[in-house]
């Protein structure tokens, strides 16, 4: 459904808040139809990297959508190109989950336009692919973690724009709704639309990310192809040791949903 | 959880309107002189008794007109700032326009200029709320985040209840004290198409300011980011649902006092009857205080009160219980 594949090309991205720099001369590219996993400890910048990019922090850098520099782009159309699902994703009132996934073609109505067939037909369309469709009634604020996370995710898919950025969007869940997050994802990238995901789940991240960018201190540690990532990298970057393949005890590392 | 009737707001609007429409003909024939049937129907078209005519058109009609108009100015900008601050406990009071509004009447009244100047009190009472409004956008513009709006609205509102309390505290002698103290409880008595004319245009500035932002304030419910990840521009949104707000409360607090709470009751009965969603609740809250203030002045007027009951005591009677009770039913369900 999408024409030429998009790309967000991002150049020595610098955000500093009061005295603290939090990101670094950040150089990425993002494209149409990939998964690009985020990751790296906390604090390491990734959800400011997603708030730069949307233009919700001040950077330094050039940032530029298909060649076009993206704080020239007017905010009701960048609307149109990224979509997002913020990281906890509050809602303030008991709207109802069709509502609330409606949200989403905001940045394809007028201020006093009412919903269109084809908005309507977008809702219908990602409760759908988000297995949400029975939900549609109930009030947001009475659903489970798992089902809320899918509807969250349904309203940022709700705006079908070329990028999806989402932070944290398995944080909390069980491994069922975590896979079923990140197969979303990864069909909402098959379809053609460059998936960017904050992870902190390194093995989710492995599994089902194409590529990895891996953030410690502001800077890019890595970037390059998620079965390449060194081990030893994320050893040091995270602190930890990665217990051996093969070891005695059994690890539990979730592989697909039943 | 709460619920909600779900109705279509269009057809809510409509029968709102029509039931103001019928309230406001039924109250021209309410007043302490019994004028008839007839005599006041026709005084309405200028027709008949020049007297029941000066009843009738100057006072029982402009009172009506403003009612109206200052329960729709309350109800809206209430809708608005709940939906601004993400917070059902909002209403015009807690950004402090309410207050600074009445400190600019008190000082009016204090330094005695409202007897030589009759827009004395109309013109301090818009200059407190334009203060107001200032000191908030100095204090919350920056970051402009919702926590420190409302801290700035507790500060100023701090500031407008000691400085009027200052002014009691000094009052000159007890008649002006009265006149203070009067003023503050809200009416809507002896009010004339002068007063019409001269705080109508700001409400309705204030009105065409905040029925335009129900999208943005739906997209707000996402919170801050997700808004503005939607194409929200969020400077703009405050500003004009503060603005609005400003212009449309300082106007008709300048003209009928302090009247609280309508702001705060009106946009939870158009939740309840038409959804949660702030995007279709402007124009229904608005109708909902035009009926609401309707009703409250009708009741002061019947002839069962063995002292004047004024407007605004009326409604704080009504509202305070009821701001209690959304705060218990709201516990909880909202964090």
């Amino acid at each position: 459904m999408m024409g030429a594949r998009s790309e967000i090309q991002i150049q020595n991205l610098s955000v500093r808040l009061g005295r603290a720099e939090i990101l670094r001369d950040v150089s990425l590219c993002l494209r149409g139809g990939e998964v690009l996993g985020l990751i790296g400890p906390n604090g390491a910048g990734k959800s400011t990297l997603l708030r730069a990019l949307l233009g919700l922090v001040d950077c330094e850098g050039v940032v530029t959508y298909d060649g076009a520099p993206l704080d020239e782009i007017p905010l009701g159309e960048r609307a149109r190109k990224v979509a997002y699902a913020p990281q906890g994703a509050p809602v303030h009132w008991p709207l109802t989950v069709e509502t609330l996934v409606g949200l989403g073609r905001v940045p394809h109505q007028t201020p006093h336009q009412p919903m269109s067939a084809e908005d309507q037909a977008a809702v219908a369309r990602v409760l759908e692919a988000t297995d949400c469709a029975h939900l549609k009634d109930r009030a947001v604020l009475s659903l489970s973690g798992g089902e809320r996370a899918n509807v969250m995710l349904a309203r940022a898919m709700a705006v079908e724009a070329p990028f999806l950025f989402a932070d944290e969007p398995v944080a909390s869940l069980d491994p069922y709704h975590q896979l079923s997050v990140m197969e979303t994802l990864e069909q909402e990238a098959a379809r053609g639309a460059g998936v960017v995901v904050v992870l902190h789940d390194i093995a989710l991240a492995l599994r089902f990310c194409d590529r990895l960018c891996v953030l410690n201190g502001g800077r890019v540690a890595y970037d390059g192809a998620a079965k390449d990532v060194p081990t030893e990298l994320l050893e040091s970057v995270y602190r930890v040791r990665v217990k051996p393949q093969g070891a005695e005890t059994s690890s539990f590392v979730p592989w697909k949903r039943l | 959880m709460m619920r909600s009737l779900n109705l279509d707001g269009r057809i809510v609007c409509l029968a709102l309107a029509t039931v103001i429409a019928l309230c406001m003909f039924a109250a021209l024939f309410v007043g302490p002189t019994s004028l008839g049937l007839a005599a006041t129907f026709k005084a309405l078209f200028g027709v008949g008794d020049p007297v029941t005519q000066m009843i009738v058109q100057e006072l029982r009609l402009p009172r009506l007109l403003l009612g109206v108009a200052v329960g729709f100015s309350l109800g809206v900008s209430g809708a608005a700032l709940q939906g601004l601050l993400r917070n059902p406990l909002a209403d015009p009071g807690v950004v402090g326009v309410s207050a600074s509004a009445g400190l600019g009447a008190v000082i009016a009244i204090y330094f005695g200029v409202a007897t030589g100047f009759q827009f004395a009190i109309p013109l301090m009472a818009m200059g407190g709320a334009l203060m107001a409004t200032l000191a908030l956008f100095a204090l919350a513009s920056r970051d402009a985040s919702v926590l420190t709006l409302i801290l700035a609205g507790i500060g100023i509102n701090a500031m407008a209840a000691a400085l009027t309390s200052l002014a009691f505290n000094f009052a000159p002698n007890p008649f002006t004290l009265q006149d203070m103290v009067m003023w503050m409880l809200g009416s809507l008595q002896n009010r004339s198409f002068t007063d019409i004319g001269l705080a109508g245009p700001f409400m309705a500035v204030g009105w065409l300011l905040m029925l335009g932002v129900g999208q943005g304030l739906a997209a707000l419910s996402l919170g801050e980011d997700a808004a503005q990840s939607l194409g929200i521009d969020l400077r703009r949104l405050r500003l004009k649902v503060v603005l609005g707000t400003a212009l449309s409360v300082g106007a008709a607090v300048s003209v009928c006092g302090a009247i609280g709470f309508v702001g705060l009751v009106v946009p939870h009965l158009a939740r309840y009857l038409i959804g949660f969603s702030p995007r279709h609740l402007l124009l229904p809250s608005g109708l909902l205080g035009g009926l609401m203030i309707l009703l409250a002045d009708l009741l002061t007027r019947l002839p069962i009160w063995h002292a004047e009951l004024r407007l605004g005591v009326v409604t704080a009677v009504v509202g305070a219980p009821f701001f209690l009770y959304v705060v218990v039913r709201t516990r909880g369900a909202m964090r």
